[in-house]
């Protein structure tokens, strides 16, 4: 029965207090290791990856090129195989990966500061912004040093209108879940109307390139885009990873997670930035690229649980899992280079249906 | 200890409508004291305004005789915790992690064994160790409660704060998280508040009853002061009765007319094709 001792706590030699303490432990350890899988997940996929594509090379061919020239940064590539290796598909791989990772971290900190399953990382608006900006670039010949970097610029610049426009409003107005979405929705209504008024009136050539980009693609990865993208991706998940007992806090509602410390309205307009910063790095470079960012860290709950501690690294793997395997179903069963955003919503909307079907714990 | 005050605190939406009106109030004792007080009497604001889930129109509330204002959120919350009257969690994590999210203000971004032990301890108080790993969506609402009360204590606050914490509960649970909630009062020196509808389980354990009437403190003493047959016929409209049980008023609630007038014509259609 419920009776206290005098002093500050129940002994810890309490032996249910030591089972819940390494029951504890060791559901963590778990979880811990099935973060190590996933990273190797990753890695086994990725190795297996680079060999996959239209031009045929061989394992061994694929990763002594790789080998080769890790070796000798700075030689020049002088065979087909070389650059197809080094020039196309290496920077595809890792394009993947970082925008599959950047995109499931982005949706695992949306859904949880907008408590809402269905929230990702466009859910502000944000690819309605990008393909704002690409339209406007490709219709009118926009070129920033380039006429791509002049895409990309300007689509990286208007996909974070939408989140500029919300912290705007939360001087006026309490920064609730809600009026953010609502907000957003907003933004997004009005960017594609002048996206589609646009794409009525131009040639169309410029309309069927304006279409092209919107769909999400890896094709564009490249070692110029990588770095940028990465270095957006790897501080931005970090920041998310830095807030993960906020994010906990913040599941728990609004009045709650004040009454623990945390200034719910500050941290929700820090990390809608964080989130959006990430959102548009990975859009502005890949286009849009839909299902990992809503579903990667739905699937991941259903492993790892929802506390976010655990829920974003995991969701960053998931991520990157689910675009590397996705791109190697696009390479193999394809002769097209079919672009990666279809097919990740193919494939990954009937494992995940699925997977629902299966869990057996509530978690939504 | 922690010396709440309360100064001509007067609260509205709107203010053609106030909600609470100039409320003094000391609480400098660390005990159980419940507020009572019919719906919409403003209970749940004037904790609000404790905690700063609410600012006060005007007047003001001083912890230890330093103005609620000036404390920063995250100082507060190792002062002050909260179970709010429902969880409005999204994505359900399991209890023990529930249990310490308690750990936030004191904490870092890493729990330490010394934040497992402690959330541990306190589910352990509140008889819920075998559920530690389940999913906190899967319990009842009344272990709902009760963990809510666990992860209040995890905090280590010096004033808790519970909006009806007995909603839910069977009444052995409401007298064991009252009586629970009375031992942390007396044993830890906690200043422990609650908002309450059961006349008899406040009666039972409160060391201190606040009633709330008329946007503002009707009544303030012990449970035999506040509870009498007036009192309880002003606050809610209702004849009753008093006795005296193991030293404390019991409160026998008795039907009658007076709960006509509350009654809407539908009901009174019925009852009348009834007779």
């Amino acid at each position: 029965m419920i009776k206290l001792r005098k002093g500050e706590a129940i002994e810890s030699a309490d032996q249910d207090v030591i089972r819940m303490y390494s029951d504890y432990r060791s559901s963590r350890w778990k979880k811990v290791i099935i973060i190590l899988a996933m990273i190797a997940g990753v890695i086994v996929a990725s190795i297996y990856g680079l060999t996959v594509g239209s031009y045929p090379i061989s394992f061994t061919e694929v990763w002594s090129i790789v080998f080769d020239h890790l070796l000798h940064l700075g030689d020049s590539l002088e065979t087909l195989d070389e650059r197809v290796v080094w020039e196309q598909r290496m920077p595809r791989l890792l394009t993947g990966i970082v925008a599959g990772a950047g995109l499931a971290t982005a949706g695992a900190a949306m859904q949880s500061m907008m408590k809402n399953p269905l929230a990702d990382p466009y859910t502000t608006g944000i690819s309605s912004g990008a393909s704002f900006g690409a339209v406007i670039a490709i219709a009118f010949s926009i070129s920033i040093i380039s006429q791509d970097a002049g895409t990309t610029i300007l689509a990286f610049v208007f996909s974070l209108i939408p989140a500029a426009v919300i912290i705007a409003l939360s001087t006026f107005k309490k920064a609730t879940p809600s009026m953010m979405i609502l907000a957003g929705l907003s933004v997004m209504y009005i960017f594609n109307a002048m996206t589609q008024y646009i794409m009525l009136v131009v040639d169309s050539q410029t309309m069927e390139a304006a279409y092209q980009w919107t769909i999400g693609t890896l094709n564009k990865g490249s070692w110029e885009s990588l770095p940028i993208m990465a270095a957006v991706v790897i501080a931005g998940s970090f920041a998310v990873l830095c807030m993960t007992k906020y994010l906990n806090a913040m599941n728990s509602g609004d009045n709650y997670a004040r009454t623990v410390g945390v200034d719910v309205g500050r941290i929700r307009i820090v990390l809608l930035v964080i989130v959006s910063v990430i959102s548009a790095a990975v859009v502005s470079f890949t286009g849009i690229i839909g299902f990992v960012g809503l579903v990667a860290p739905h699937i991941t709950r259903i492993f790892m649980g929802s506390d976010n501690k655990l829920l974003i690294p995991a969701s960053l793997l998931m991520g990157a899992l689910v675009m590397v395997v996705c791109d190697i179903i696009a390479k193999s069963f394809t002769t097209t280079a079919l672009p990666i955003g279809i097919v990740t919503s193919f494939i990954g909307g009937p494992v995940f249906l699925f997977l629902i079907i299966k869990q057996k714990k509530e978690i939504w | 200890m922690t010396e709440i005050t309360l100064n001509k605190l007067c609260f509205s939406y709107d203010p053609a409508i106030p909600i609470l009106q100039d409320i003094d109030l000391v609480i400098d004792k660390p005990e159980l004291i419940c507020i009572l007080g019919a719906n919409g009497a403003g209970k749940s604001t004037l904790m609000h305004c404790m905690n700063k889930l609410a600012t006060p129109t005007s007047g003001d509330v001083l912890l230890d005789g330093r103005n609620l204002k000036e404390f920063h959120l995250k100082d507060l919350a190792k002062i002050i915790s909260f179970v709010p009257h429902q969880e409005d969690t999204t994505f359900s994590m399991s209890v023990l992690d529930t249990v310490l999210m308690g750990r936030i203000p004191h904490s870092g971004s890493l729990r330490t064994s010394d934040d497992i032990r402690i959330a541990a301890e306190n589910i352990k108080l509140l008889e819920m160790q075998d559920f530690a790993m389940h999913n906190f969506d899967e319990l009842s609402a009344g272990q709902h409660q009760k963990v809510m009360i666990a992860r209040s204590l995890t905090q280590e606050p010096r004033v808790m704060l519970l909006d009806e914490p007995t909603a839910n509960l069977d009444v052995k649970y409401q007298m064991l998280v009252m009586r629970l909630l009375r031992d942390v009062a007396k044993i830890k020196g906690i200043t422990v508040i609650t908002i309450c509808h059961d006349l008899n389980v406040t009666a039972m354990y409160a060391d201190r009853v606040v009633m709330l009437y008329n946007k503002g403190i009707y009544a303030d003493g012990t449970a035999a002061e506040v509870l009498t047959k007036e009192n309880i016929q002003l606050l809610y409209g209702i004849q009753c009765e008093i006795m005296e049980i193991q030293g404390r008023p019991h409160i026998a609630l008795l039907d009658g007319d007076e709960l006509d007038s509350h009654i809407g014509d539908i009901y009174k259609s019925l009852q009348s094709s009834n007779e």
